[in-house]
């Protein structure tokens, strides 16, 4: 019953070695980004259907065990499922008129509602899974890297853009680490009657309150001692202070060639796009 | 050489009363090279003076200099001070910075914005005085506590400091682990002349040190070699402390008859020399 | 008999690339009224157990019996565990959450919907068994109290569920001796005053070897050993290779026995290993004293 570890396979990084795993971060930072936008863009039938023929190509290479990316879609395919339904008893177009099937004061379903809506959840599919991939296929320290040397420029201008990726660094490894401490201050708390798994939904989220305090304090004390311990390590801003970094990152042949790869993919289907009836 | 001239701290604000200061007019000086063990209760004001000689608090009254920089400077200097005193604190997690072994290792030497070459010689140096080559490419959450303590000791040691405060480093792990942790620590000190500074309130784990500092409700009571203190076994007891086991097995032993065992006892492999001796 | 483990497996992460096996085939009984201690390394499977004993987690195979019914057959009530198990785990004050003391040793309680009446005669009672007197902490606030005293108040508020059995998990990891001897004199003063069982989880002996009446030692999910606590201390050299801390008097006893081969390890106490110590070395070595002395 409490055993949260268990269901969160979004964001673990599975070294298996593969050639995807072994790419150049930016490369598959870039791709992820391109490849988001392109997905929010497309409206065509086809050209998803491409997509979806290049994500099946992007699973192969991945040597990921595909019953286990499924598996991580779980839990929230309800969700999907009920904004699907929102979204089609409240389309509301100026075209839709031609096609509709059922009516009922404000609320009507017509096909052009349903199909859009359709390609609504099949981006939110894909995205999810695009940025799944990306965290399946990256181990922390590459997609950190890969931040730090994308954004830059805009360090270069004066953003603190490294101060960021070393917030997310630090977020990422805490992570597991809290919810070791969750689970233990819901196991203590259970211990003195709280039931985490009874009532319904209203009533299981007010029961999270004794988690918070504890965890708030904990954290603050965490960050507290973190910072000293980072400062002692000599982090910290001073007059033209710059990090070097230990780490080299290599674009090679294979990270051209997925480059090139996106690209034509995002073209095609830009094209299919436009040009295809569905 | 680390010189505190009657230090004051509290921890309190202005104004805030019946809190007591943690650093009651604390004078002592630490010489490079030495190892030091400094013992006290909680509450006994130890780890308020190890934070002070690293620069993390600073005083209310009285100085604190490291290496002649007083630990008030601001500016470059106090960044010297930083690298030059190493503090490793009890609970690795809460010091611990990167996904990996090797990458937390090189987060100090990154922050002085070393070249790469020097970044990984120091890397590679301070992986194996603490055995952890093997665990290099190892994500840090996958590590036992003792496993995670090494690679901060590590990761401080990239910084080659002159000074190594270690901050009741064994609270988190037992027995065998934390003995090599200890033992790690000291072979650092011959080998690399390192000041070492352990805070504690083991006994246990004292008595190889070459130099004792008793604390309590933030004074300095006894300042002295282990062998030396631990045969004050009543003004210890007096203060919450206790001397090991093996010291009051040592005494009564010499009661009974067994008057060629020295008249300290501080470890079982000291008493089982006497013993044997004897026997 | 309070609990029974018959050949439990367990596995963390089923199913998952990040499977493991906590628990292989463990048997072993709590009996009603006593102190038992379950002692093992890390990843022993002892923090599994106490999932199990509090009715959080079902074996994946074996069964558990408390007072002798399945506790997973469809008949059982799981409230019934969950009612009669307190657990305390380590760092206990890390789960205070309400600003005063009474608010938060009454939470259980008022879970419960308690009458207020009876809640607050719960509170007054347990913070007592705690040492802490009702009228002066009741009001005082959480985040004002000393470390030992908040330790405190977290046990009240297990205690004022009136458990039938309380389980404490590694409750002196961290603590300096100080904390140490205080928790282990309450944890004496309720084993005496009050009528509870306690499961005592630990990875070391040294806390356990005074207290226990039984005591398991746990390696890989398995059991190593079981015995009173005199009886485990004779299996000194086994529980070494095992990683498992021993008491002070056990250890020298047993650095000692190269030098006095006949040494018994079943030391409990300073005296006890004063007198084996000269019981062994006089045998044999009389003159030498009598010359040194």
């Amino acid at each position: 019953m409490i055993e949260i570890s268990r269901n969160i396979t979004f964001g673990q990084y599975i070294n298996n070695g593969s050639a995807l795993a072994r790419m150049d971060p930016r490369t598959k930072l870039l791709c992820a980004v391109l490849l988001i936008i392109l997905f929010s863009f497309l409206s065509s039938f086809i050209a998803f259907a491409i997509c979806l023929l290049f994500c099946a190509l992007l699973q192969r290479t991945s040597r990921i065990p595909t019953g286990y990316v499924l598996r991580s879609f779980k839990p929230f395919l309800g969700f999907l499922a009920f904004i699907f339904c929102i979204e089609v008893l409240f389309y509301t177009s100026a075209t839709q008129n031609k096609t509709l099937l059922w009516h009922w004061a404000f609320l009507n379903i017509s096909w052009e509602g349903i199909t859009r809506s359709a390609m609504t959840i099949v981006r939110v599919l894909f995205l999810y899974y695009i940025t799944s991939m990306l965290l399946f296929a990256t181990s922390l320290v590459d997609l950190t890297d890969g931040m730090e040397a994308l954004l830059s420029p805009l360090q270069k201008i004066g953003i603190p853009a490294n101060a960021f990726v070393m917030v997310l660094v630090i977020a990422f490894k805490f992570v597991p680490i809290f919810v070791t401490e969750v689970e233990r201050l819901m196991k203590a708390q259970a211990a003195r009657g709280v039931r985490f798994d009874q009532g319904n939904f209203i009533q299981r989220t007010t029961k999270l309150a004794p988690l918070l305090v504890p965890l708030f304090i904990s954290g603050f004390k965490r960050a507290e001692t973190l910072s000293v311990a980072m400062e002692a390590r000599c982090y910290g801003g001073r007059p033209g202070w710059r990090r070097s970094k230990r780490r080299e990152l290599h674009f090679d042949r294979f990270d051209a060639t997925v480059l090139g790869l996106t690209l034509s993919l995002c073209l095609i289907t830009v094209v299919i796009n436009f040009v295809s009836p569905i | 050489m680390l010189e505190v001239q009657n230090v004051t701290f509290n921890y309190s604000a202005e104004g805030e009363q019946d809190v007591p200061p943690a650093l009651r007019d604390i004078t002592l000086t630490i010489a490079e090279g030495e190892t030091v063990a400094i013992i006290g209760q909680n509450g006994s004001g130890k780890s308020t003076l190890a934070k002070t000689l690293a620069a993390i608090l600073k005083p209310n009254s009285g100085t604190v200099h490291v290496d002649g920089i007083p630990t008030t400077v601001r500016g470059e200097d106090s960044w010297t001070i930083r690298q030059r005193v190493g503090i490793v604190f009890q609970n690795p997690d809460d010091q611990l910075v990167a996904n990996t072994v090797i990458d937390d290792i090189a987060f100090g030497p990154e922050n002085l914005g070393l070249p790469r070459p020097e970044i990984e010689e120091r890397v590679q140096e301070a992986m194996a005085l603490l055995n952890l080559e093997a665990y290099a490419p190892i994500a840090i959450n996958e590590l036992s506590v003792g496993q995670k303590q090494r690679v901060a000791i590590a990761g401080v040691l990239a910084m080659r400091p002159r000074y190594l405060l270690l901050d009741e480093p064994t609270t988190m792990i037992s027995g065998q682990t934390a003995r090599n942790l200890l033992a790690t620590v000291f072979r650092l000190s011959r080998e690399r002349g390192i000041t070492v500074i352990h805070i504690t309130h083991f006994m246990h784990e004292v008595t190889n040190f070459q130099r004792l500092i008793v604390m309590d409700e933030g004074k300095v009571i006894m300042d002295d070699t282990p062998t030396n203190i631990f045969a004050r076994v009543a003004e210890l007891q007096a203060m919450g402390l206790d001397v090991p086991m093996v010291t009051h097995l040592g005494q009564r032993l010499r009661a009974r008859g067994w008057t060629n065992l020295p008249e300290v006892v501080l470890s079982t492999a000291q008493l089982k020399e006497g013993l044997s001796h004897a026997l | 008999m309070l609990f029974e483990l018959k050949n439990v497996y367990h596995t963390y992460m089923r199913g998952t690339p990040f499977a493991v096996d906590s628990l292989r085939g463990l048997s072993l009984s709590i009996p009603a009224g006593q102190t038992t201690a379950l002692v093992g390394p890390t990843k022993a499977g002892k923090s599994t157990v106490v999932d199990m004993l509090a009715g959080l987690i079902k074996p994946a195979a074996g069964t558990l019996l408390f007072e002798g019914d399945d506790v997973f057959a469809s008949s059982f009530d799981i409230e019934r565990i969950r009612s009669s198990v307190g657990i305390v785990f380590q760092s206990p004050e890390a789960q205070i959450f309400e600003d005063t003391v009474g608010k938060d040793v009454s939470f259980g309680p008022r879970r419960k919907k308690v009458p207020l009446a009876e809640s607050r005669r719960l509170v007054k009672e347990a913070l007592e068994a705690v040492g802490l007197d009702y009228e002066d902490f009741r009001s005082r606030y959480t985040y004002a109290l000393s470390g030992g005293q908040k330790r405190r108040v977290a046990i009240a508020g297990v205690l004022a569920l009136q458990p039938k059995v309380i389980v404490f998990d590694e409750p002196s990891a961290g603590l300096d001796p100080r904390g140490r001897r205080e928790l282990l004199e309450l944890i004496t003063r309720l084993k005496q005053q009050q009528n509870l069982s306690i499961v005592y989880v630990s990875s070391g002996l040294d806390d356990v070897i005074g207290l226990a009446d039984i005591i398991y030692i746990l390696d890989q999910g398995r059991l190593a050993l079981q015995g009173t606590p005199r009886e485990i201390l004779t299996h000194a050299a086994e529980l070494a290779s095992l990683d498992i801390a021993l008491p002070e008097a056990t250890q020298i006893a047993v650095t000692l026995r190269d030098i006095l081969p006949g040494i018994r390890t079943d030391v409990l106490s300073l005296d006890e290993l004063e007198e084996e110590i000269i019981k062994n070395a006089t045998v044999g070595a009389q003159s030498t004293i009598d010359k040194a002395g």
